[in-house]
């Protein structure tokens, strides 16, 4: 019988092998004998996310990684879970990895605000750089794990001893970083929707309907140039050389429309945003007209005046020209316009379908 | 009495230590001093004198003499083998003859071995915080540190105790990869993104997982908003030349048939590559508009990773245009804003990029607010308050004519962590290329380091790889790359040119290359 189970037993091994190749090991078991050994199973666990990391299954990770989730979702205030990373780090041991770190977390600690956001404090500071250190910009506290795993296998049980505080160490900082980057994610979920509604808004001013020209831009940019972080769109412009079509109307057309070229020379626009859109409030602008008609005799083709820019998107100004017939123009703004010219849907939907 | 001018001058300041402090970090920002605020002359560092060597049994044996401290202490030593930075030694009081270190034989180098201390001075330093006297004010880097820069590179030819896990491993970098001038529909990542993959593959040990269980590319788009802007020229442009006759106005004429060619990219580089720089450098408000959009999706994807794991490994990888898009964006996100809570959620206290890799760098040239070596945009220590990255490599090739105005030359950022990469490779015409920038093994194995969590002991790409990377690479593997570099080295411009030039720049550029 036994003989029977020995290789259903192996078998029973070699078919979990690959699942447990798959899974981080518990580091404070493995024993590597030379500096080589300990540095690739330092690179190795790195590589793997065992540090600490989402997959870790160290007993401190096990532990803590449930807080983790809570705080994410509001229901468990950090500072206990940094505090039960920290009592772990003072029950570890004395090693110099243990005191820096101890170092670094309890002067952290000191500053953390009960109840209150950890975004001014420096978090980063625990995650682990891609040189394998911690707090390079402070030189009595700078832990270099590699250094430290070459520096201490001299011997096999002082490399495993080095190896079991390293890897400790990585863990507790890790964890310590994570749960301090769990406890901003309403912060910054706050900051990405800010971007989405303020991106939405620089589209809409500058793709949108009021859209300047390139000599326009360089005008109301002038105000922008010394910004150097995020700003909101302006809720108001100059208005400089935009051209535009527009309708007049006047008594020489006997109340035919006929289009022309506007020119606003130089004027003012304001809005207000709902959202992130504007809402007109108002206009005005100096403008120049040519008339697109064949001239008549004694018609000139241009013309000059004013126009006002209203809610709802209505512009309509006034022109002048000198000429014996229609010296008054009734200027409407292209949107303007198209409520008034025969059969369009806006003029049907305002006057009941006529 | 205070200057009206210059309120936070010396007068305001001079009258408490802080203040002293202060005027201490403006003088040598402005002059690179080495020297307090009455001006005397701080004692520079003693390095020690050359180390011994001895070899015994497959390892390194150095010893040397003690450096002698500066008016600050020393923090550390480095030991460089030739010209490769190496193990850093934190410093210990010198209670012996000599102070030595044991190193693996295996990879130490060939070359000969110097050992350099780190200077700390009581001056302003790169990785002293600013003074509060000083906030508001810019952080100068008063001195160009020493060489300390990278790791010892050991080679891993023993059996490894480690089996490497068959799939998911460490957290995937993200690699937000930011473009430059020209026309860049979404997808436009896909070439740079393949070459890479292809150059993945020529390292066995990197490529043991797959690269997209390594990386994650994060292509940013931005070339809408110029294209927006076109197209709505070009349409309102069409409709307008219609009412107007040449003979009524011929300025107006010539406006509107200029306009209406916006929407036109194929040949027409005026407006599928000029405009773009020209209104990005002039228009505030365009930038403003790119420049949210750009921060807006660094923040999502950096949210993606802090959300699912609570780890974002991440760099930026820019070209060209994009290099000044990137530096404008990613500082303005970490600086962050008192507009909601969570504003600062990005800042480098909280978030920090592993390396940023500027490739043909014209954020200098095409700098506006805020300053290109002040910003956030910076590299330095991995728990430094303000620096938005650890490492930044700076590549630039030789031949290629844009980054040679205003060139990007910080002084004062520590060799540690920041690289200036200089190539002069030939294999296309356009020189200035993205993709033909990253065929060169100087400037892609330094991106795989960092995107690969290798910058320490590199182990994926060994140096002896690297080396025979850079051995076998031909440099000048373009069929008549002779006569293209020999077009190219009469560039009629300086480094003292400015932003100004750069459509003469362009057009000499179209010229050189069309002579060969």
């Amino acid at each position: 019988m036994k003989l029977f189970r020995a290789p259903a037993f192996l078998l029973a091994v070699l078919a979990a092998a690959p699942v447990l190749a798959q899974t981080c090991p518990d580091t404070q078991k493995l024993e590597p004998k030379t500096a080589q050994e300990a540095g690739d199973l330092w690179s190795g666990n790195r590589d793997d996310d065992c540090l600490g990391e989402d997959k870790c299954k160290s007993a401190l990770c096990v532990s803590v990684g449930p807080s983790i989730e809570k705080i994410k979702g509001g229901k468990m205030a950090p500072t206990a879970a940094l505090r039960a990373v920290f009592q772990d780090l003072e029950a570890a041991g004395k090693g110099p990895l243990y005191e820096k770190l101890r170092r670094r977390m309890g002067l952290y600690l000191a500053q953390v605000p009960e109840g209150g956001t950890f975004e001014n404090l420096n978090g980063s500071q625990f995650e682990i750089s891609a040189a394998q250190r911690l707090f390079e910009s402070q030189p009595a506290d700078t832990i270099d794990f590699e250094l430290y795993l070459q520096e201490h296998c001299s011997t096999p049980a002082s490399c495993t001893a080095a190896w079991r505080e390293a890897a400790a160490v990585a863990t507790q900082s890790t964890l310590f970083r994570r749960i301090i980057v769990a406890s901003m994610g309403t912060g910054r979920l706050g900051m990405v929707e800010y971007l989405t509604g303020l991106d939405a808004r620089w589209r809409h001013y500058v793709l949108g309907p009021r859209a300047q020209y390139p000599w326009e831009l360089l005008v109301n940019g002038w105000r922008y140039r010394k910004a150097a972080n995020l700003v909101e769109p302006p809720n108001n412009q100059f208005i400089f050389a935009h051209p535009s079509t527009a309708l007049e109307l006047s008594g020489r057309d006997k109340g035919q429309a006929a289009a022309s070229l506007l020119l606003e020379a130089f004027g003012w626009n304001s809005w207000t945003w709902q959202g992130n859109e504007t809402r007109q409030r108002f206009g005005a602008s100096a403008i120049l007209s040519w008339r697109t008609t064949t001239a008549l005799a004694g018609d000139r083709i241009f013309g000059y005046g004013a126009m006002v820019h209203l809610p709802h998107s209505l512009s309509i100004g006034y022109v002048y020209r000198p000429t014996d017939l229609g010296r008054h123009s009734l200027v409407l703004g292209a949107d303007a316009a198209k409520l008034f010219t025969k059969g369009s849907d806006a003029r049907k939907q305002l006057l009941g379908g006529q | 009495m205070i200057q009206a001018e210059d309120p936070d001058g010396p007068r305001a300041a001079s009258s408490s230590a802080a203040g002293r402090e202060c005027i201490e970090w403006r003088v040598a920002k402005l002059h690179g001093t080495n020297s307090n605020y009455f001006q005397e002359r701080l004692p520079t560092i003693t390095q020690p004198h050359a180390p011994t060597v001895e070899y015994d049994s497959g390892r390194v044996f150095l010893k040397w003499s003690t450096a002698l401290a500066a008016s600050g202490p020393t923090p550390a030593y480095r030991i460089w083998s030739g010209d490769w930075p190496g193990a850093r030694l934190p410093f210990h009081p010198h209670t012996t003859a000599t102070l030595s270190i044991r190193l693996p034989a295996a990879g130490a180098g060939e070359g000969s071995f110097r050992v350099e201390a780190i200077a700390s001075q009581a001056g302003p330093s790169f990785a002293s915080p600013i003074p509060a006297a000083c906030a508001g004010l810019h952080s100068p880097f008063s001195q160009k540190p020493l060489h300390s820069a990278g790791r010892l590179y050991t080679e891993s030819n023993a059996p490894t105790l480690w089996k490497r896990r068959k799939e998911e491993g460490m957290p995937i970098h993200r690699v937000f990869l930011v473009h430059g001038m020209g026309n860049h529909p979404k997808g436009w990542s896909k070439s740079v993104t393949g070459l890479l993959a292809g150059l993945y593959k020529q390292y066995p040990k990197l490529a043991e997982k797959p690269l997209d269980q390594r990386i994650r590319f994060h292509e940013i788009n931005y070339d809408d908003i110029f294209r927006g802007l076109a197209d709505n020229w070009a349409a309102r442009a069409a409709e307008l030349r219609k009412l107007i006759t040449p003979g009524a106005s011929p300025l107006l004429t010539n406006v509107f048939d200029e306009l209406s060619a916006a929407a036109t990219t194929d040949n027409n580089f005026i407006w599928s590559h000029a405009a773009d720089v020209v209104l990005y450098r002039l228009a505030a408000e365009v930038r403003m508009a790119i420049r949210t959009t750009v921060a807006k999706q660094f923040a999502e994807g950096i949210n993606e990773d802090l959300d699912a794991r609570q780890t974002c490994r991440f760099s930026v990888l820019a070209h060209s245009l994009g290099t000044a898009v990137a530096h404008d964006s990613m500082h303005a996100l970490m600086a962050g804003t008192n507009a909601v809570p969570g504003g600062r959620s990005f800042s480098p206290r909280n978030v920090k990029a592993v390396c940023f890799m500027q490739i043909a760098n014209v954020s200098r040239l095409l700098e506006t607010e805020p300053d290109v070596y002040e910003s956030h945009y910076r590299p330095g220590p991995s728990d430094g308050n303000d620096n938005g990255a650890n490492y930044f490599f700076n590549c630039r090739n030789s031949w290629d004519p844009f980054p040679v105005l205003r060139p990007f030359e910080p002084v004062g950022w520590p060799a540690e962590f920041f690289r200036e990469i200089t190539v002069r490779h030939v294999h296309d015409k356009n020189v200035h290329g993205f993709e033909h920038y990253l065929k060169h093994p100087a400037v892609h194995i330094p991106f795989f380091r960092a995107a690969t969590d290798d910058l320490g002991t590199p182990r994926k790409i060994t140096r002896t790889q690297e080396d025979a990377a850079l051995q076998a690479f031909d440099e000048r593997a373009l069929p008549g790359a002779l006569a293209l570099v020999g077009e190219l080295n009469n560039l009629p411009f300086a480094k003292s040119d400015t932003w100004e030039k750069i459509g003469e720049v362009a057009k000499w550029f179209e010229g050189a290359l069309s002579r060969v």
